[in-house]
């Protein structure tokens, strides 16, 4: 494992900080705290990238949101023959593999029609199916933190400079497939060290999906625990924030609903 | 969970304007008696999700109007936190947990969701199932906070 912060670095969250305070109401600031954490280990070399491919894999879902190649593809009857180039982030295309750029903005453009053979492509291409999880993983937290400042009506963070380093390859013990499209391990609480991303009584299977990456869980219940509930909170149903928790259950379900997500 | 949560509260709840969107008809019959502000909360998400800039700053107002900046904070990171929710699930296949999957059979079926195209990522729940958990329907909450006490799984 090679994220090991847990605290933001203070030049990052200065400036997380610093745009939250365009909104027009003041934000919490374990917000702030746990958007610069994110950002701060996003910039470290992961499990499977690099520093600089994890930014990179960031920014491309970023240039996503705007690419028409994605825009066609999403209207096409089906979602693996339509050939195109995408609109990309400056620089991608040098620092990332093409199926990761393409995989990334199916994430970001069409979540629903992933099938498998996604993560065979990556395969195909020389990487693994923890360059997928990792990659997952980044393209939807990036996701999240820009639809809450979009929400919030300030400007998306800026990313954070890589750090150099090389990724772990780590893999954990413990791993069952067939459950999902990728490995994940078992509901009870994961062997050490990860016996950090849940217990028994609180497994849930979003969190599960990420465990072939185990920080990239780690990441989930950061800004899920600040911009959402914890893990524990989870199940109590009397439990929320301001909002009360089915005014919370609204907001997700119709976000849910609007991405035709089954989930 | 959003039904549950409501029941737990002695309520029902009609979901059907989140799976339509229309929000014209919140009224005492559905959602907007259950849920405090449900008419701006799902305006404000429909507008955080679309394109329209405009109409953003106004259902930010509104939504502020309506639940505080406190609970307009807590409704932008809900929205952010399920964008990355639902893409997980759709982007690593996964199907529901056990226990939602029993218990929201009949809302599924409902309101469509059966059709949407990760819905084949999980499988049918068996006909015993179905029977057990429209038994256990009224004690959901109760079964939840089971769930979180108990040392092992009941999903």
């Amino acid at each position: 494992m090679n994220q090991t912060s847990n605290q933001p670095k203070p030049d990052i969250l200065a400036k997380v900080r610093a745009d939250l305070d365009t909104c027009e109401v003041p934000v919490r600031d374990d917000i702030a705290q746990a958007h610069a954490t994110f950002l701060t280990r996003l910039a470290q070399p992961g499990t499977w990238w690099t520093g600089a491919e994890r930014v990179a894999l960031a920014a491309e879902a970023r240039a996503a949101v705007h690419c028409d190649f994605c825009s066609e593809r999403k209207a096409a009857l089906s979602a693996y023959t339509l050939q195109g180039t995408h609109t990309t982030a400056a620089g991608s295309a040098q620092i990332l593999p093409e199926i990761a750029i393409d995989a990334v903005h199916r994430i970001i453009r069409d979540a629903t029609r992933i099938i498998p053979r996604l993560i065979e492509m990556f395969e195909q291409a020389g990487l693994t199916d923890g360059h997928y999880v990792e990659a997952l993983g980044i393209a939807v937290s990036i996701r999240s933190l820009d639809q809450v400042c979009r929400g919030l009506g300030v400007a998306p963070h800026t990313l954070p400079s890589p750090v150099p380093g090389k990724p772990s390859h780590y893999r954990p013990q413990g791993l069952k497939t067939g459950e999902s499209f990728v490995p994940m391990l078992g509901k009870s609480t994961p062997a050490p060290p990860n016996d950090d991303l849940w217990t028994t009584k609180n497994s849930a299977n979003v969190y599960r999906a990420m465990s072939l990456v185990p920080d990239a869980v780690r990441d989930l219940t950061l800004l899920a625990s600040a911009q959402y509930l914890t893990p524990d909170q989870l199940l109590d149903l009397n439990c929320g924030r301001t909002l009360n928790r089915a005014q919370i259950e609204t907001v997700a379900a119709r976000v849910s609903a609007i991405n035709e997500c089954f989930y | 969970m959003l039904r549950a949560s409501v029941e737990m509260n002695g309520k029902t709840v009609n979901l059907r304007p989140l799976s339509t969107g229309v929000t014209d008809n919140v009224d005492d019959e559905n959602i907007g008696s259950a849920v405090d502000g449900a008419k701006d909360l799902i305006e404000f998400t429909d507008a955080v999700l679309g394109d329209d800039d405009a109409l953003l700053v106004k259902r930010r107002h509104q939504v502020i109007s309506a639940v505080g900046p406190k609970g307009f904070v807590d409704a932008a990171c809900v929205v952010g936190n399920f964008e990355r929710m639902v893409r997980i699930a759709d982007g690593a296949g996964l199907p529901l947990d056990n226990a939602i999957k029993a218990f929201s059979e009949d809302i599924r079926e409902d309101l469509g969701i059966n059709q949407y195209a990760s819905a084949t990522h999980s499988k049918k729940t068996g006909p015993l199932m179905r029977y057990i958990a429209q038994l256990a329907r009224p004690l959901v909450g109760l079964l939840f906070k089971l769930k979180a006490r108990l040392p092992f799984s009941i999903s």
